[in-house]
């Protein structure tokens, strides 16, 4: 009888103080305290946690090998102005990347050059290619064709710059197109452009944290035709303040001066004329109007009851003067809140709240936990909470979004993934569709009889073995809708180098000149042109989906030396008005010998069947080195 | 609705983005010395790996420089205090080592329903329902060894993380349960049943990972 006390109340004593602290559970708690005064083995087994405790403290107490970062490495690290307190000789140090999710396994041994700026200075000097201020952090990249520049970084973080800046590669390949931290989804969308009168959205939502060694690339752009648009270019190794946006006009770029606040991870534009830019800045759901003169950051009214202003995760413009938001934000009494979806129209002048019926405002299943209010930061979107993943609209007003949500067992697992799709219909919000096993990630309306949708499937199989192993297939699905129904399209499979792609971006000017892109888990090692075989590029002329072939991008190997590789990536498009399709990316050079590493933001412009090298803009003289994007065709 | 906005035309150096309100460098530098050895063990313990854990480390702090940058709370002079400091950073690192840990696919599991060693099943019950007898004997061992700090840390790595995250916040860091909840975002009843949870699958796991010497024939 007292032994089943014992395991009654066990569960409990494993939290005593908390249950206590937290007031909960007070009867139970009184009577496990009663049954505790006179059960010596229930005493004992109190004792022990509390020893289990004190032994958890011991074993991650931090060891004399604990590296210590300070502020100085860590804002030289991130590129921020901040000398560093001392300058370290160079070491030579080894880092392991692990990264399971990408090369299935295995590890990737890099070895790194840690030095001063001072070093990196004359390195890059003694080739003729230096551009670098003394004592201004080095930037990921080098002029081509510089293969001898070692790569040299000061400060803590740097030692792991080498491989992290590899993982970053890997990430991209891996199609990761927001910024590519290793921390995963958590909210926001990912970069898209949009042009005057047509409609470019962004799909999957990886946007993330930042990324401390993240090169140079095109963080957003947004083009009105084959000469004219804008471009973002950011570095994530440096803090928020770089980023740069570049107006682009007949092959030349101008710097624009942005808000004080800018600070973006990814960002979609929308480009309305050279005097009328919207930007979406997908990190911090802050909104921004460019006027020609200066800069609006948009507000979003609060709804009732609400804990804070929501901000928007996911949002669109379809002309200058009307736009779709949604966001989220939590409502009710502390205590006692619920999370909800709020869903804004721009009219012109004003961001309002739309009317969204009680299924479509629910931004979390029922009998989610619920949230503990805290009032320092934005809330993540995370478990058990409805992702709002793009929007789209049709000039006409039928707008469109796309979510999902993971429901996660008790163990952390995702055991459920259910898509969500959103459907504006006589002035109100509603959930259109509820889809098993589907995650959505990207829509884009061409018109009121066509739109598409990107995404995947996820199907799951526990195979017993020793123990449990739970296999996951997960198939891209590409959905059409005619004006009736959303029906799955067909779409050219990947190839084998393509295998677990992910579409990451969807893009047209025109019902009949749609793209879509996707990137793949697969890795390429190769020494010759070639075309970024990990990028996924189709197009719809209005009647069906085929590959397009990418753009020859030159290897820099000119020495033919095996241990060097060059990687190619893609993952940013912007489609014109005039037909034109813009593609971002960069290529990567690993190797040669000394753990060098380099990246080369490329931008591309498809017309008329044909990839045309466009140059990037010049990054400022801030940071060092210019931004020499440029890679010659092959 | 709109405000206008200040401008940062090109070149502009951070000084000249600092308002009154911003975090002086010596704040922010004082909170990374003071954090940065607690943040790293608590992600140390819930990725299980050191390197990684630096990692993180340094991307909560950048995404604190960031929020400082910003003019977020409470990464500003005026507002929030040091401890509000920490349950940011804190929350920060955990949604990111969360995060992490799913998108690499590195969480692995003991069959939960038997938690405990085979051998020591013997009157046919299993996991929470093991006899009294067979817990006991594995709690002397336990308490013997659970100072083996590698033992545990790799026990540890097989709690979900959310579980590791609770145990650690509290018993580790120091924090209420109330602040750990809200650092987790989670309601107390949940922070409550997380910890319970966590401290007996470690010890479970840990018993099953190094099986007591003669686990089966132990005395009480």
């Amino acid at each position: 009888m007292r032994e089943d006390l014992c395991r009654l109340y066990e569960p409990g004593l494993a939290a005593l103080e908390e249950l206590e602290e937290l007031a909960l559970d007070t009867e139970e708690v009184a009577a496990a305290q009663a049954h505790l005064t006179g059960c010596s083995r229930c005493q004992a087994r109190r004792r022990m946690w509390t020893r289990l405790d004190g032994a958890l403290r011991d074993a991650l107490a931090p060891t004399a090998a604990t590296p210590t970062l300070t502020t100085a490495d860590l804002l030289m690290a991130i590129g921020a102005d901040h000398e560093p307190s001392e300058r370290r000789a160079p070491m030579l140090s080894v880092i392991t990347v692990r990264d399971e999710d990408f090369m299935d396994g295995d590890e990737t041994r890099v070895t790194t050059e840690v030095g001063t700026g001072e070093a990196a200075n004359e390195t890059n000097g003694a080739n003729g290619a230096s551009q670098t201020k003394a004592g201004a952090p080095e930037r990921h990249f080098a002029p081509l064709p510089s293969l001898a520049t070692a790569r040299r970084q000061p400060g803590w973080r740097r030692a792991l710059m080498g491989g992290a800046a590899v993982a970053a590669v890997v990430a991209l390949m891996a199609g990761i197109t927001g910024v590519m931290s290793l921390t995963g989804r958590l909210s926001g969308t990912r970069s898209a452009s949009h042009a005057k009168a047509t409609a470019a959205a962004a799909t999957q939502t990886a946007q993330v944290g930042p990324f401390v060694s993240q090169p140079p690339r095109v963080a957003g752009m947004a083009f009105d035709s084959s000469t004219d648009g804008w471009v973002v270019m950011e570095e994530m190794s440096g803090n928020s303040s770089n980023s740069w946006l570049y107006h682009y006009a007949n092959g030349k770029y101008t710097q624009t001066a942005t808000p004080a606040s800018w600070g973006l991870y990814d960002a979609q534009l929308w480009s309305f004329a050279p005097d009328n830019l919207w930007v979406f800045a997908g990190a911090g759901g802050s909104v921004y109007h460019y006027d020609g003169h200066g800069w609006t950051q948009q507000t979003f009214p609060a709804p009732r009851d609400a804990e804070s202003p929501s901000t928007p995760s996911v949002m669109t413009m379809v002309s200058p003067t009307q736009g779709w938001a949604v966001g989220n934000t939590f409502v009710g009494p502390v205590g006692a809140q619920t999370l909800i979806q709020v869903f804004y129209h721009y009219d012109g002048s004003t961001w309002r709240i739309d009317p969204a019926d009680s299924q479509a405002s629910k931004g979390a299943p029922s009998g989610s936990p619920t949230p503990t209010p805290q009032g320092d930061q934005a809330i993540y979107s995370g478990n058990d909470q409805i992702q709002l993943t793009a929007i789209s609209a049709t000039p006409g007003g039928d707008v469109w979004a796309t979510g999902y949500l993971q429901i996660q067992d008790e163990n952390g697992n995702i055991s459920s993934t259910t898509g969500y799709l959103y459907h504006r219909a006589n002035g109100v919000w509603r959930v259109a569709q509820v889809m098993r096993n589907t995650e959505l990630d990207g829509i884009l309306m061409t018109g009121a009889n066509s739109g598409w949708i990107t995404g995947r499937t996820i199907t799951s199989k526990k195979v017993i073995t020793t123990v449990p192993i739970t296999t996951t297939r997960v198939t891209p699905i590409v959905l059409s809708w005619d004006g009736a129904r959303w029906s799955q399209a067909a779409i050219p499979q990947p190839d084998q180098t393509q295998s677990g792609m992910t579409f990451t971006q969807i893009a047209a000017d025109s019902p009949s000149n749609v793209w879509i892109i996707g990137s793949s888990n697969g890795m390429t090692v190769n020494t010759g042109p070639y075309a970024g075989d990990n990028t996924y590029l189709i197009h719809f002329d209005g009647a069906r989906w085929s590959h397009v072939s990418l753009p020859q991008v030159a290897a820099i190997n000119p020495s033919h030396d095996i241990s060097i590789t060059n990687q190619v990536a893609f993952n940013n498009l912007a489609a014109a008005p005039s037909g034109d399709l813009w593609l971002a990316g960069g290529l990567s050079v690993n190797g040669g010998g000394s753990g060098n590493y380099q990246w080369y933001p490329l931008l591309y412009r498809y017309s008329g069947g044909q990839w045309v090298n466009v140059q990037l803009p010049a990054l400022p003289a801030s940071g060092g080195a210019p931004a020499s994007g440029s890679q010659p065709a092959g | 609705m709109r405000e206008r906005m200040p401008e940062r035309g090109a070149g502009a150096s951070a000084e000249a983005e600092e308002g009154e309100a911003m975090l002086s460098l010596a704040a922010f530098t004082a909170t990374v010395e003071r954090l940065q050895r607690p943040l790293s063990a608590f992600l140390r313990g819930m990725v299980g790996d050191g390197e990684q854990a630096l990692d993180l480390t340094q991307d909560a702090f950048h995404d604190a420089w960031r929020a400082t940058q910003r003019g977020d709370a409470p990464w500003t002079a005026a507002g929030g205090d040091d401890e509000a400091r920490r349950r940011w950073l804190f929350h920060t690192a955990y949604w990111r080592a969360v995060s992490q840990l799913r998108r690499r696919k590195i969480i692995h599991w003991l069959p939960l329903e038997r938690p405990w060693p085979a051998q020591g099943a013997r009157d046919g019950q299993s996991g929470d329902g093991a006899s009294e007898a067979e817990r006991v004997d594995g709690a002397a061992a336990f308490e013997e060894r659970v100072v083996e700090g590698e033992a545990l840390r790799a026990a540890l790595a097989k709690l979900a993380p959310e579980d590791a995250a609770a145990l650690l916040l509290r018993a580790v860091e120091g924090f209420s349960a109330a602040e750990a909840a809200a650092i987790m975002r989670i309601s107390p009843a949940a922070m409550a049943q997380r910890i319970s949870r966590a401290r007996r699958r470690l010890r479970a796991i840990y018993l099953a990972q190094n099986p007591p010497e003669g686990a089966a024939g132990g005395k009480e």
